[in-house]
């Protein structure tokens, strides 16, 4: 009998071997891509995709089928840690928007600040959609992530203006850690709900983290500041059972790296380490692959702007680079897919998976 | 106190972030019969220039050019008053703005504290700006550079936009444009047609410096 179909994993069947630490037939690919599944579906802006769950979770299904990517499913919560604490937020409906936008601060004020309260994420419909649609992904095994909304400082600027959180640092750091501690909280409820719902093991906790960079923050300020309360909400939802974080250590974190503070931050077993495309996937590799999952971290902008040949050049290298890491690896872009990447630079991506990236 | 420790320490002040202090040199400085205009230039803006090296070597971030620059900011209002009209002329004259649909401008305010505290002027177009308020500016206001600024691979396409939009306008060669922010490189600038390209704030106010040539003077 002649068998025409592939001995090929599939991407689910990847991924969860990724987790689990089982071989794969050859390296997942992890492109990180939210908006671009709004294009790919003719939407003419990211509005849509941004503030209805629905779309989220059915575009990155059949993204994930059309591509052949490896990428698990995201979920979010659209109020964003910004209409909950009271907060106006603007979905990108303009065309030229690429994410969700905090117009109206929470807080302007250290009074503001002082009398925050911690919401309720029970109390907010968008939650409550977004679990709807994640626990469909967790019926079937898909071992989704959610965004929660706590410890960093890029949560702080959903809240507070970003400036004014780069002042208060040094005018008034203790209120910083105030609103931090403030911003665990949530997201410990927010695990906790979650948790009500579909169980603890059955999803990974997920962040984001451009604004705790060194691009804007000095690694002495991440360590005095950021660090207590990022390593508070890591240790929180890992002692409520959550398996695991992926961290997207989102742009320049070499300093943070370089002193040590991204080591003391739990992770789970195995975390899922991310960073910009700043940070030398080597040395990633190097100092973290043995506890986590690495993905890899190919320039965003050279995705969406070289041309078909470079993006199966960058994508060798970075497999290159990642392949052998020993607790796993996925070969990924360094941030957000561009979202209007050409679809042949994407499919270059798992192209050079299968034709370099064979185990 | 003399005019020399006046400055050193104005300069220190600046640096150090330090607004009360500020305000008390400024007003020390007045009492002294220190020529304001000198006051701003030898004592608060080298304070910041002394800031930006540190920023471009990664020895100060973002925090610290902020308060420097409302401790910069304090003085200026004390000293600013008492300056004689003739000397209030600048460097050069610089629109900054974001492209339209990115709100991210935390890097374009950097820009504008260091070209600002170098002497230029300033018109500060804000965030997500559309391509006819870049044009409109260059036509009615006539800066010497314009420069545009994305955080997002979204939005950095408003750059090629606005440039096209001043080329219709037949304005493109009255004006220097130079792009900057997170996704841009000197690659894309080069691509798009930008008269130049800044990895970050200090870089920004060294490539003014270089376009306007004898008038900006290189920082």
């Amino acid at each position: 009998m002649i068998h025409f179909q592939s001995a090929e994993m599939t991407p689910l069947q990847r991924w969860r071997a990724i987790l689990s630490g089982d071989p794969v037939d050859r390296v997942p690919v992890f492109p990180f891509a939210f908006g671009h599944n709004a294009i790919l579906f003719g939407y003419p802006n990211l509005g849509d995709l941004y503030s209805k769950p629905e779309l989220a979770y059915k575009t990155q299904i059949i993204a994930r089928e059309i591509y052949g990517w490896d990428q698990p499913l995201f979920f979010w919560s659209p109020s964003w840690g910004i209409t909950e604490y009271g907060g106006k937020s603007l979905f990108p409906y303009n065309p030229k928007m690429m994410s969700v936008t905090m117009v109206e601060p929470a807080v302007k004020t250290p009074e503001d600040a002082e009398r925050l309260e911690v919401p309720d994420p029970k109390k907010d419909p968008n939650m409550i959609e977004a679990m709807k649609w994640m626990k469909k992904a967790v019926e079937k095994k898909e071992m989704p992530m959610f965004f929660l909304s706590g410890g960093w400082l890029t949560n702080l600027d959903k809240i507070v203006e970003i400036q004014t959180v780069m002042r208060w640092i040094k005018y008034h750091p203790d209120l910083i850690k105030k609103l931090l501690a403030k911003t665990v909280e949530f997201a410990v409820r927010q695990t906790e709900l979650l948790i009500s719902e579909m169980g603890a093991d059955t999803w990974i906790a997920m962040e984001a983290t451009p604004t705790d960079s060194n691009t804007l923050i000095s690694p002495q300020t991440f360590e005095q500041i950021v660090l207590p309360s990022a390593i508070a909400v890591h240790q929180k939802v890992l002692d409520l059972g959550v398996p695991m974080w992926f961290s997207h250590f989102c742009s320049n974190q070499n300093g943070n790296i370089k002193a040590g503070l991204i080591d003391r931050i739990p992770m789970g077993r195995p975390g899922i380490i991310h960073f910009g495309p700043e940070v030398d996937l080597k040395v990633t590799v190097e100092r973290f692959g043995k506890k986590n999952v690495v993905i890899g971290n190919i320039d965003p902008p050279s995705i969406m702007l070289q041309p078909y040949e470079e993006v199966i050049r960058l994508a060798k290298a970075d497999i290159e680079k990642g392949m052998h890491s020993p607790r796993g690896y996925m070969m990924g872009v360094g941030c957000e897919l561009p979202p209007r990447t050409p679809t042949a630079n994407i499919y270059a991506l798992v192209k050079a998976a299968r034709e370099f990236g064979r185990y | 106190m003399s005019q020399k420790e006046i400055l050193e320490k104005l300069t220190n002040a600046v640096v150090a972030g330090d607004r009360d202090a500020c305000a008390g040199l400024a007003n020390e400085a007045l009492k002294a019969g220190v020529d304001p205009y000198v006051a701003i230039m030898e004592g608060c803006s080298k304070g910041m220039e002394v800031l930006s090296k540190r920023y471009d070597t990664g020895e100060a971030f973002v925090p610290d050019i902020l308060v420097a620059a409302d401790a910069m900011n304090e003085a200026i209002a004390i000293l600013k008053p008492h300056m004689k009209v003739e000397k209030t002329t600048t460097k050069g004259k610089v629109a900054l703005g974001v492209c339209e649909g990115d709100i991210h401008d935390i890097g374009k305010n950097i820009v504008k504290i260091l070209l600002d505290a170098a002497g230029y002027e300033i018109i500060d177009l804000g965030p997500s700006v559309p391509v006819k308020t870049f044009v409109d500016t260059v036509r009615e206001k006539k800066p010497e550079v314009l420069g545009i600024s994305a955080l997002m691979t979204f939005t950095m396409f408003g750059m090629p936009e606005v440039i096209d939009a001043l080329k219709d306008a037949q304005l493109r060669d009255s004006v220097k444009v130079i792009v900057g922010g997170g996704p841009i490189s000197a690659m894309f600038a080069e691509k798009i047609g930008a008269d130049g390209y800044g990895n970050n704030g200090p870089e920004a106010v060294r490539l003014v410096g270089r376009l306007l040539g004898g008038k900006g003077g290189a920082q």
